[in-house]
């Protein structure tokens, strides 16, 4: 097995030199041809036009379902006969908005998409958001619209809400709600080192999170409608809740009652805890797997951290990667398994962490980044998209990963350093 | 501590579809603005200890664990690792001595593991603590009574050195002890 994951490997090293395609495993036959037109009237701030579309390119772009035209194109919202079809360009699609503010701070964007080849308008909505700073949501949701149209697979994630823990100080981290390029964030915990941020449900509505502004280290749990937090458990030495179990009944805790990091289920209803993995070493990252009858976690029983499995309620324990001398991060969608593998066992090196996907069904392993440090993989809700902290010398960015596409993208965190991210 | 808690109703910010021109496709809003709550002391059953005295001065309890704390050693681990080299046994041996004296054997210790820039965090705490944990175990080796000692782990969250080379990194992997009355 090893033998052929390392041909796998070499293969994958050798066609791909740069982070951003590493391996294509299918596309679509061909992207339409998409140009976004500016149509806003002149009494919207430029900047904030130009910001807006921005975002909508991007959110195009990282949909890796259309090729798209960077230029920065304006238009009247109705359009004469060239900026209809725009045929230099040879365009399938025209994308064109206009935005307004309205006075109670809403904003208002009046979208339609042109099929250059039919002339006809294929759609064309009017979108509305409460509040000015949460515009990107109002392109994110435009993008997935209009990639419904096309009738691409769905990009929906695209309108998830991250929640993310960034060190701003020594034993000092604040929470965050941001979208997925951080254009929108709004702090929701601050005050000494509060860390590992977990969405507790599908929702979006609660999250998870612990504070060590007490002795113990505490989870909390906060409804972000009222702000109410209500204090789950406390443990000794560390205390992270690592996964929620798809009924979002029961939580994967790395917790250390006895001064020892083992997993453990705890039951939100029972108030039951439940001891999962014992090991003498390192067990960590629990994170839930085939209908969350079994985990996945990071153990350092072998002597180096590594990606190992134990079915819930057994003592047994397989070892899931074979590859990689320290595997120190996991995150499990479906029968899907990503982890970070740090590529020297030094702690120098160009090529220090990458991300590897394997499945649980096969010998399947491929290789998602060749550079820098890639850390801390988690799955959408779907798939399809990987999210994961990339850091640099003294910045981070979100990386998402479109795996069918096989394209990396990073949104760099401008202040502060990402501890944790959830979505 | 300030903690904010912040209600968004971020979840309600889902767009109704439909096709028709002109039709207005508002996102439900279940509140106007984004509230702020203070939650500062929800947590008195469990709250840190202070040096403080009720006045804010500090005390000569204050003051003698301040003269200790000076005194006691930091222990510092190799990369990636949790066992204890011997040198630093011997700096262990010595924090024992001292934390047995007449002067600081009735205080508590909690031992602080800290971890370097490398890694995923989860695992970074994890490792973290089993520093402290080791620590912890040598201590009462050299007979401090383990009732006194707590542990904790801060990850890479409380770096000694911010800058990014091989001589911070090493005092960044270390335990430090902390004394509590």
């Amino acid at each position: 097995m090893i033998k052929k994951l390392l041909i796998i490997l070499m293969l994958a090293g050798g066609l791909f030199a740069y982070d951003a395609t590493v391996e294509i495993v299918k596309k679509m036959d061909k992207f339409p041809k998409i140009a976004l037109q500016d149509a806003t009237g002149a009494n919207v701030d430029q900047d904030f036009r130009k910001k807006f579309f921005k975002i909508l390119l991007g959110d195009l772009k990282v949909s890796s379902h259309f090729n798209v035209v960077d230029e920065y194109l304006t238009s009247s919202y109705e359009g004469t006969f060239n900026e209809n079809f725009l045929s230099e360009l040879n365009l399938d699609l025209i994308l064109r908005f206009s935005i307004k503010h309205e006075n109670n701070g809403a904003v208002i964007a009046q979208v339609k998409l042109i099929n250059v080849k039919s002339g006809q308008i294929d759609s064309e909505k009017i979108y509305k958001i409460s509040k000015q700073n949460r515009y990107p949501f109002l392109a994110h949701k435009i993008a997935v619209e209009i990639n419904e149209i096309v009738g691409a697979p769905s990009i929906k994630w695209m309108e998830k809400f991250v929640i993310f823990s960034k060190y701003i100080d020594s034993k000092e981290s604040e929470i965050i709600i941001s979208d997925y390029t951080l254009s929108f964030q709004k702090t929701v915990v601050k005050g000494g080192l509060n860390i590992f941020p977990k969405w507790a449900n599908k929702d979006q509505d609660t999250f998870y999170y612990t504070s060590y502004s007490a002795t113990k280290p505490v989870l909390y749990r906060v409804d972000v409608r009222s702000g109410k937090r209500k204090k789950i458990i406390s443990s000794s030495g560390m205390l992270v809740c690592s996964d929620v179990s798809s009924d979002e009944t029961k939580l994967l805790l790395t917790m250390a009652p006895n001064d020892q990091a083992d997993i453990y289920m705890y039951d939100i209803k029972t108030k039951k805890l439940k001891k999962i993995t014992s090991y003498s070493g390192i067990d960590v990252n629990g994170a839930f797997i085939e209908d969350d009858k079994k985990i996945v976690f990071v153990s350092d029983r072998l002597g180096y951290p590594n990606v190992f499995s134990q079915s819930i309620g057994s003592k047994s324990v397989e070892q899931m990667v074979y590859h990689g001398r320290n595997n120190n991060s996991v995150s499990a969608f479906n029968n899907y398994i990503v982890y970070s593998s740090r590529e020297k066992l030094s702690e120098f090196g160009v090529n220090t962490f990458n991300l590897y996907l394997i499945s649980t069904k096969t010998d399947y392993i491929r290789q998602l980044t060749v550079t820098g440090k890639n850390l801390y993989p988690r799955f959408a809700d779907d798939s399809d998209t990987i999210m994961f902290i990339k850091y640099y010398s003294n910045q981070s960015a979100l990386g998402v990963v479109r795996l069918n596409a096989s394209k990396t993208y990073h949104f760099p965190l401008k202040v502060g350093k990402i501890q944790s991210i959830d979505w | 501590m300030k903690l904010l808690l912040t209600g968004l109703a971020l979840a309600m910010l889902v767009l109704s579809g439909c096709s028709q021109k002109n039709q207005n496709l508002d996102m439900a809003e279940v509140d106007g603005d984004m509230r702020t709550n203070d939650f500062t002391g929800m947590d008195d059953s469990d709250s840190s200890s202070t040096n403080a005295n009720k006045d804010g001065s500090i005390g000569m309890v204050a003051q003698t664990i301040e003269n200790l704390e000076s005194d006691v050693s930091k222990i510092y681990f190799a990369f990636d690792r949790y066992n204890i080299s011997s040198d630093m046994e011997v700096k262990i041996r010595a924090n024992a001595r001292l934390l047995n004296e007449q002067n600081s054997k009735d205080f508590s210790i909690k031992i602080e593991g800290n971890c370097d820039e490398w890694g995923t965090d989860e695992y970074n705490y994890a490792l973290g603590l089993k520093r402290a944990k080791s620590v912890k175990e040598s201590l009462t080796s050299f007979g401090i009574d383990e009732n006194r000692i707590m542990i904790v782990s801060f990850g890479e969250s409380n770096p000694e050195c911010k800058d990014s080379n091989q001589a911070c990194w090493d005092k960044n992997r270390r335990a430090e002890l902390k004394l509590l009355p």
